[in-house]
């Protein structure tokens, strides 16, 4: 009875259109008052405890660095390279959206951020060039969602908090299925402009764009190589690589003043007040359902219905499918992450395999309506009817949805670089 | 019948506010980069480059660099709670949006505006029990010999920000910002 009152409690706050912070507290503090001891000073408590790990500085740093370097012209730099490495192939300018928004994803670490500052050069140009409009738009909105498989991705950093997964292993995992779907993604855009003619490749120009590209080029080695080659650890790397995105967009592409870095910081500050009360609460809620043995619990319930890791998996990805198409990233992976990842353990799933499976269902959620995010912000950034963008995304929908099906069946593309 | 718009003197309080929690969340951010870029730069390079120059360089990281950054981690981050929710990008979900009537979108704000300040004041108030425990105990900062309920009261701090906020946004419903979604 006190479950389903929790669950109504759930709903009335969702119609009440709360915050999720405040959906999560009051879930705690019910729990607490009905199957705890009414200590409600404990949830502070526990969200202080949770706070408190060194991980966590990953996320600032990462968000203030991509956010520097989105301010700046780094997107414009990388793109004008790209475009200059494939303009002898058909349907060039759709394979440059492609890899620069994955180039850029790892820098910025944000679907979003990526969609925009790719989009606003690559979507126009492309129009201009003579693709369709319904192929523009979709490139640039489907290939902005690597930015959360491609590492550095907060959702991934956010995954391994809730589930104690190390973020070393979740980054080098994302590495191979991101490629898988770059090469899906792309392999589409030059068949869907199989008929137009490629470009000679002009050196001169290839020169120029890496003269004045150089820098911003080198970002994503020296974020990702620091990390891999384990001379930092993931939080030391995005201190380092801050410290890199100020002084070229301060000193060499001369974009930052200290009044942008002012705001760009407190942009970070917006995102950070919204993510981290919420990390820690939800990093509470994992302390009280461990607590309370409810993953335990769910791993029997999962054993008496699904009796095969096979049947399991294909759950969860029609059930993560769905849940993309009405949450966004960072609340599913908040909320469902601590709950899934042990019945998929008692099911053979690698914790690292899981995560991102997880990851690759949230990232075709953000072209899937009502709530896809890219979706959201693109009607607003492009200026298009919702009808146009939805169409737009389908086959990229159908493309991604092939990449997960092989990222889930074949654990090596995870797991072979740990 | 409350008019819909603040008077001035709340509104500059706001702004006021707002701009002191933006400076403490930017101070607070930029002291985390600096803090761990310091710690490696001195671990991977001027003490390497110390040693190999022949000086006795001992130990080049910074002392508890990591400790401070998170204690900036919790100011900043309770300091950007208000920040946020003064900008309208808390994260809310959006999926029972529509199961009330678009007629009643009004009224549902104010109250939801209503609800969170009283859950965000609540939260405040077992914030300031839990610092004045912590206070009482007498726990301190490893590394640094300080009290630790200094930093510890950034969380009751934020959330009675956030609470005031909801409040006005309820009783005067012009100050509540448009909803925007957190870049993800």
């Amino acid at each position: 009875m006190t479950a389903f009152a929790l669950l109504a409690l759930v709903l009335a706050l969702l119609v009440l259109r709360q915050p999720l912070t405040v959906i999560l507290i009051s879930a705690i503090a019910y729990v607490h008052i009905f199957w705890g001891h009414g200590y409600l000073d404990y949830i502070v408590e526990d969200m202080w405890v949770s706070l408190n790990k060194e991980l966590i500085l990953a996320v600032p740093l990462f968000l203030l660095c991509g956010a520097v370097m989105t301010e700046g012209s780094a997107a414009r730099r990388l793109v004008r390279i790209v475009r200059a490495l494939t303009a002898p192939t058909r349907g060039g300018l759709g394979v440059a959206a492609i890899i620069s928004c994955a180039v850029f994803a790892a820098i910025s670490g944000s679907s979003i951020v990526t969609m925009i500052a790719v989009g606003s050069v690559l979507y126009p140009a492309m129009k201009e060039a003579g693709y369709t409009n319904r192929f523009a738009l979709g490139t640039v909105v489907s290939g902005g969602t690597l930015g959360i498989i491609i590492p550095p991705s907060i959702p991934l950093i956010l995954y391994g908090l809730v589930t104690e997964t190390s973020i070393v292993d979740l980054f080098l995992a994302g590495v191979l299925p991101g490629l898988v779907l770059i090469v899906l993604m792309m392999t589409y855009a030059i068949w869907a402009n199989r008929h137009r003619p490629a470009q000679k490749m002009d050196w001169a120009e290839l020169g120029v764009a890496v003269k004045t590209g150089i820098w911003a080029a080198l970002f994503p080695i020296i974020l990702l190589g620091g990390i891999y080659s384990g001379y930092y650890s993931p939080t030391e790397s995005a201190a380092v690589a801050l410290v890199y995105a100020v002084l070229i967009e301060f000193f060499i592409h001369r974009e930052m003043t200290l009044r942008k870095y002012f705001n760009v910081v407190t942009e970070t500050a917006k995102l950070g007040g919204a993510l981290f009360p919420l990390i820690a609460v939800a990093l509470s809620l994992n302390l009280i359902l461990t607590e309370y043995r409810v993953p335990a619990q769910m791993v029997e319930l999962a054993g008496l219905y699904i009796d095969s890791p096979l049947a399991f998996i294909l759950i969860v990805n029609l059930l993560l499918l769905a849940v993309g198409a009405f949450m966004t990233t960072n609340e599913a992976i908040l909320i469902l992450g601590p709950i899934l990842m042990p019945v998929a353990l008692a099911y053979g799933f690698h914790p690292v395999h899981f995560g991102i499976i997880m990851i690759v269902n949230l990232e075709i959620g953000y072209l899937t309506p009502p709530v896809g995010m890219n979706l959201m912000v693109a009607l607003v950034t492009f200026k298009q009817k919702f009808s146009e963008v939805v169409m737009s995304v389908l086959p990229y929908i159908a493309v991604m949805v092939i990449g997960l099906i092989i990222i889930t069946a074949v654990p090596w593309l995870s797991l072979g670089l740990l | 019948m409350t008019s819909n718009a603040a008077p001035v003197a709340v509104t500059r309080l706001l702004s006021g506010w707002h701009l002191l929690e933006r400076w403490v969340a930017v101070i607070a951010f930029t002291i985390i980069g600096v803090l761990v870029f310091s710690d490696v730069a001195g671990r991977e390079f001027i003490g390497p480059v110390g040693n190999a120059l022949g000086f006795d360089m001992g130990a080049t990281g910074i002392y508890g660099a990591r400790k401070l950054s998170l204690f900036m981690l919790v100011i900043g981050a309770f300091a950007g709670l208000g920040v946020s929710v003064a900008t309208g990008t808390q994260i809310v979900p959006r999926i029972a949006f529509k199961w009330v009537p678009e007629s009643w979108g009004a009224p549902v704000d104010r109250l939801a505006n209503l609800f969170s300040g009283v859950l965000f004041f609540a939260v405040a108030f077992y914030g300031y029990v839990f610092v004045e425990s912590s206070r009482q105990i007498g726990t301190i900062m490893p590394g640094i010999d300080w009290p630790v309920w200094i930093i510890q009261s950034a969380i009751p701090i934020g959330f009675a920000s956030a609470g005031v906020r909801y409040f006005i946004f309820a009783i005067w419903p012009d100050t509540a910002p448009v909803r925007e979604e957190t870049p993800e």
